[in-house]
């Protein structure tokens, strides 16, 4: 194993703390994901193509062991329909929504999201990916990368545009 | 004045930053009469702006120390302190991990016989150790001789491999690498050190002597070191 792949991970350890935290929504389970999924890479440096992404690699190595924990029930989170968890009702109690809207409850409410949609939204939101990055990280089509953006965002926004509303 | 509201997916990827120069000014101009479509853009920037302050604390926070100590680069020049007291190296050894062990010196003292290369014999001092001893645990292993397992490691055929210190009261150190063998152990590697030239009680790493146990690890593609949690149940298990 070369001490540059070690150097980079150790680079994007940081990244990968908080790409696991949005997925998570508590540090204790996205460290113990991270710490999973540093290991597998260690383990097996060899799986990492030179030339594509060591960050896509990853990220993609962090959310198939959080899709594998969230099967076996050992990640906390509830992938409650938007419809239900009342996020895609701009009208009803939007407002008063944002009023309360604290970082945890951003948290709380990407927590809510369906997997897949929560993912998308984390890489490219907050990590900081193209669209097509994020397509290559989550081995889907771009079309499905933005459709899912568009189904989060539809649950998120209102509750911003709630509470940015000018007057 | 009514004007027409633009496609979603393209306010979207004007947020995000993934349109054209050209594009983005079409939505710029296009924004500027829309107050609505406006609004929209504000909202998934405030929602990206929200989302980013919610979770880029834990950027710069420090990791967790296990995951610190998985990632520590084994070419990472660490101070060794003297072996003696044992006791003081022996948390220094596990949080080193892989770097302890190959700080060891090619010194000039030839390794014991009970750390010789080749295979262990069966039901010897050493064999129980490599056996039973779990890490960061030390065994009188012969009179004045004490051995330490540092660390144990997987290998890709299913093997294990166990990095194993014997410090004796003369000061002088050996390490090797044990690995399970058909019908025990082999010791694949041995090192020496003899701290006694280095005045100041720390001896530097340098890549020289670090290569010659991980070489033989990186050759192997020996995975990362076992928890000691993980490495119980093996010794529990016989190694099986």
């Amino acid at each position: 194993m070369t001490q540059a792949f070690r150097a980079e991970l150790v680079r994007l350890a940081p990244k990968l703390r908080r790409f696991a935290l949005s997925l998570c929504g508590n540090q204790s389970d996205a460290d113990d994901l991270v710490q999973a999924a540093l290991e597998r890479a260690l383990r097996n440096p060899d799986a990492f193509r030179e030339g594509t992404r060591l960050d896509s690699w990853m990220y993609r190595i962090v959310q198939n062991l959080f899709l594998d924990e969230r099967r076996r029930g050992r990640v906390r989170g509830e992938a409650v329909d938007p419809e239900d968890a009342n996020l895609s009702d701009a009208g009803r109690g939007a407002a008063e929504a944002m009023d309360r809207m604290t970082l945890d409850q951003v948290r709380a409410a990407m927590n809510r999201l369906p997997e897949a949609q929560r993912m998308t939204l984390s890489l490219v939101a907050i990590e900081g990916l193209s669209y097509r990055e994020a397509a290559e990280a989550m081995d889907v089509p771009l079309g499905t990368v933005m459709s899912r953006l568009a189904r989060a965002r539809e649950a998120l926004v209102p509750l911003m545009a709630a509470g940015g509303r000018r007057q | 004045m009514t004007v027409e509201r633009m496609d979603p997916q393209v306010l979207m990827a004007f947020a995000d930053g993934e349109l054209s120069p050209e594009e983005a000014a079409r939505v710029v101009l296009h924004l500027a009469r829309c107050p609505e479509d406006q609004a929209q853009v504000d909202a998934i920037m405030a929602l990206t702006e929200t989302l980013g302050r919610a979770h880029d604390p834990v950027l710069s926070a420090p990791l967790p120390p296990a995951m610190a100590a998985l990632l520590a680069d084994p070419a990472v020049v660490v101070p060794l302190r003297r072996r003696t007291p044992l006791a003081a190296l022996a948390g220094l050894a596990l949080a080193a991990g892989l770097a302890a062990v190959a700080l060891l010196w090619p010194g000039a003292a030839p390794a014991p016989d009970l750390l010789a290369q080749g295979p262990v014999p069966a039901r010897s001092v050493l064999a129980e150790v490599l056996a039973e001893l779990p890490m960061g645990e030390t065994r009188m292993v012969a009179k004045g001789a004490e051995a330490m397992v540092l660390a144990t490691l997987p290998l890709p055929d299913g093997r294990h491999c166990r990095e194993i210190e014997i410090a004796t009261d003369t000061g002088v150190l050996h390490a090797g690498l044990a690995c399970t063998a058909a019908d025990g152990w082999d010791i694949v590697a041995t090192l020496t050190l003899d701290p006694a030239p280095q005045a100041g009680g720390y001896v530097p790493a340098s890549g020289a002597e670090i290569e010659a146990l991980t070489r033989w690890l990186d050759t192997a593609g020996a995975g990362a070191a076992l928890s000691p949690e993980d490495e119980t149940a093996l010794i529990g298990a016989g190694w099986r």
